[in-house]
């Protein structure tokens, strides 16, 4: 059965079951509700952002759920996010921290955890002044504080 | 949409954080102040020190750092030369208040033996390999009941203590690296007399003791549910 879905500038979106519910907040919304036809409201979504997401959804509709587990180092996945999600990712900045905002608020993991491995590859070489650049971050320490926590953490820094 | 930028967020902040090595993250400590309070806590949690690396925090850093440290790891270089650290360092050390876990491999530990047990009663992980003891301090006199996991492999003049004599101060052991050695019988009579009430898992794997004994061991263990060879 199909499942619609409403963006904050009201275009509706009509998906299967399945895959609406890779995300858990909508997931949980059928549950509590019920088999429906009244379509589901994602005020904070706008189309073009709910666009992108749904086909994230559609290409990994058959994935496994991914399960919390505690034990599970992120630092051993590494960085090979699948070539599909690489290019699905290759968006505009704005775009990119929109699917990071919706993913988090649909409580969709695999797509949060593109998101920001794509963040990460970003920051991965650049220096802290490069980073405020590129995502436009006013540095707000004093040059004294500065200093000192470069001090500080100069060791973490060197390893 | 509401245009919210999620590299505002702490929690989005945590999530990237997992992709990046601990040298990236240092770096975003100095990005801002906001980037500060995620990433810093970072940096300090885990912080090794000894002379094995060039870089390494200074006292006043670890000391400001204190709520954020879990973990101690301190390497020397070989040959061994002296106390691994200062007795002012061992003192910072002793009264970081989270610390859950403390490593120290090819080091020298003389005059420090006291705080060092000190530490030591307040880690839940202790890690000592490789570790020459000059003094056994007031060890007689201590137990260390917070010990869950227990890695010890020490050099020294078996009448100062030997490596059974620290295991048997971890009553709540859970799980045990042993080394095997010289102390192998003694070993056994604990495991016999059920010292360890919580012990699951024993890693066996680099111990010398032929395997047809390490067999009798295990026939004769009830609660044991992991033995690595």
């Amino acid at each position: 059965m199909p499942v619609v879905l409403t963006s904050s500038d009201s275009e509706t979106f009509t998906v299967d079951k399945e895959v609406a519910e890779r995300s858990i907040l909508i997931k949980n919304m059928i549950e509590d509700v019920g088999e429906s036809d009244s379509p589901i409201p994602l005020p904070n979504v706008s189309s073009a952002v709910l666009k992108k997401v749904i086909e994230f959804c559609d290409h990994h509709r058959n994935d496994p759920i991914q399960v919390q587990d505690e034990t599970d180092d992120p630092r051993k996945r590494s960085n090979d996010i699948e070539e599909w999600d690489m290019k699905f990712m290759q968006v505009d900045q704005e775009m990119l921290f929109e699917i990071i905002l919706a993913a988090n608020y649909l409580d969709i993991k695999t797509l949060l955890d593109v998101g920001c491995t794509t963040v990460a590859n970003l920051i991965k070489g650049k220096t802290p002044e490069e980073i405020r650049k590129l995502f436009n971050i006013v540095n707000d320490f004093t040059p004294e504080e500065e200093a000192q926590i470069k001090k500080e953490n100069e060791w973490a820094e060197d390893r | 949409m509401p245009s919210a930028n999620p590299l505002e967020l702490p929690e989005i902040l945590t999530l990237v954080a997992e992709w990046l090595s601990s040298r990236e993250i240092a770096k975003c400590s100095r990005v801002s102040r906001l980037w500060y309070r995620t990433f810093n806590r970072m940096v300090w949690q885990k912080v090794v020190i000894g002379t094995l690396y060039p870089h390494q925090p200074d006292l006043q850093g670890i000391h400001k750092n204190k709520d954020s440290i879990r973990s101690i790891g301190v390497y020397d270089k070989r040959p061994y030369t002296n106390d691994a650290l200062s007795s002012m360092a061992w003192e910072v050390i002793a009264q970081l208040p989270l610390l859950e876990s403390l490593s120290v491999s090819t080091c020298i530990v003389k005059e420090v033996v006291n705080l060092f047990w000190d530490v030591c009663e307040r880690v839940e992980s202790l890690s000592c390999n490789d570790t020459w003891f000059e003094a056994a301090g007031d060890l007689t006199s201590r137990t260390f009941p917070r010990v869950q996991y227990l890695s010890v492999w020490v050099r020294l003049d078996p009448h100062i203590f030997d490596e059974v004599d620290l295991m048997r101060r971890c009553p709540n052991i859970e799980s045990l690296r042993w080394p095997g050695h010289h102390t192998t019988d003694k070993f056994i009579q604990l495991l016999v007399d059920e010292t360890w009430h919580a012990l699951d898992c024993v890693d066996a794997s680099f111990t010398d003791v032929p395997d047809e004994i390490q067999a009798t061991i295990i026939r004769s263990m009830k609660k044991i549910s992991f033995w690595r060879v």
